[in-house]
C-alpha cells in the first residue's frame, strides 16, 4: 500500500483553513481598509498613517499576520489550479515552484513588516 | 512481436471551462480565491509602505483611494463576499453537521455560518479599526 502523503495533506489543511480566515475577514478589511474610506462612507482618518500605526497592536500585528498569509496562500492555490486547468499541466513543476516560492517570500516580508512598523 | 505502447496524453482546449454554466462557474469560483489573494498582496504592499514611514504610505493610500483603487476594491469586494458565500457554502456541503444524530439542513448551515460571519465582522470593524 501506497505511503500517505502527509506534505500533500498539510498543504491541503493549511488550504482549507485559510480559506475560512480569507472568506471570515478578508471582506470586511476591503471594506473599512479601501472602499468606506474610498466612497466617502467611511472618514479617510480610519486609514491615517497614524491610525494605522496606533491600530497595530501585538494582537492586531498578529491577526493582519495571520489574515494577509493566509489569503495569499488559499489564493495562490486556487490560482495554481485555475494555471493547471486552462492547459499548462506540462509546467506543473515550474507553476509549483513559483507558487510556492511567492507564498514563503510574501510571508516573509509580512513577518518582517509586522515586526519593524513603529509603534507610537 | 513487440506493440508499441502509446500512452493516452489528456490535452483539453484552453477555452473548455466556457462550454458549460456549470464550468464557468467554477471558473469563476477559482478566481474569487485569486482576487482574495490579490487583496492580500496590496494589504501586504500597505505594511511594507507602513515601515518606510508616512511619505510612502501615503502616495501608496493616494492610489488606492483613487476612482481606479475604488474600482478596484469594488472588483475585489465582489469576488471576496462571492469566495465567502460559496466557501461557506461549500464547507456544509463538504462536513455536513449532524444534530442528535440527524443531519442539519444544508440551507439552515449556511445561513447560521453567514449569521457567524456578519457578527464576527463587526467585532473585526469594532475591535480591530475602533470604527463608530
Amino acid at each position: 500500500m501506497a505511503e500517505p502523503d502527509r506534505l500533500e495533506a498539510v498543504l491541503w489543511l493549511t488550504f482549507t483553513l485559510g480559506g475560512f480566515i480569507a472568506a471570515i475577514f478578508v471582506p470586511i478589511i476591503i471594506l473599512i481598509n479601501n472602499l468606506g474610506p474610498g466612497i466617502g462612507a467611511l472618514s479617510q482618518e480610519i486609514v491615517s498613517y497614524n491610525s494605522m500605526i496606533a491600530r497595530l497592536g501585538p494582537l492586531a500585528r498578529i491577526f493582519f499576520l495571520i489574515v494577509v498569509v493566509a489569503s495569499i496562500y488559499h489564493g495562490m492555490h486556487r490560482f495554481k489550479f485555475i494555471l493547471l486547468d486552462i492547459g499548462f499541466l506540462k509546467y506543473k513543476t515550474s507553476i509549483y515552484l513559483v507558487v510556492y516560492a511567492i507564498i514563503v517570500i510574501s510571508a516573509m516580508i509580512a513577518i518582517y513588516s509586522l515586526i519593524v512598523i513603529p509603534t507610537i | 512481436m513487440d506493440k508499441e505502447v502509446r500512452t493516452y496524453e489528456y490535452k483539453p482546449s484552453k477555452t473548455w471551462w466556457l462550454s458549460n454554466r456549470r464550468y464557468a462557474l467554477y471558473m469563476v469560483r477559482e478566481l474569487s480565491g485569486f482576487a482574495v489573494a490579490l487583496y492580500g498582496f496590496i494589504f501586504l504592499a500597505q505594511l511594507v509602505t507602513l515601515t518606510q514611514g508616512p511619505v510612502a504610505y501615503n502616495a501608496l493610500l493616494s492610489v488606492l483611494l483613487s476612482p481606479t483603487g475604488i474600482l478596484l476594491s469594488t472588483i475585489l469586494l465582489g469576488f471576496a463576499v462571492f469566495h465567502s458565500l460559496t466557501w461557506f457554502d461549500l464547507t456544509a456541503k463538504v462536513q455536513p453537521p449532524s444534530f442528535k444524530g440527524k443531519p442539519v439542513p444544508r440551507k439552515l448551515v449556511v445561513t447560521g455560518t453567514i449569521i457567524v460571519w456578519l457578527f464576527i465582522s463587526y467585532l473585526v470593524a469594532v475591535f480591530i479599526f475602533r470604527v463608530g
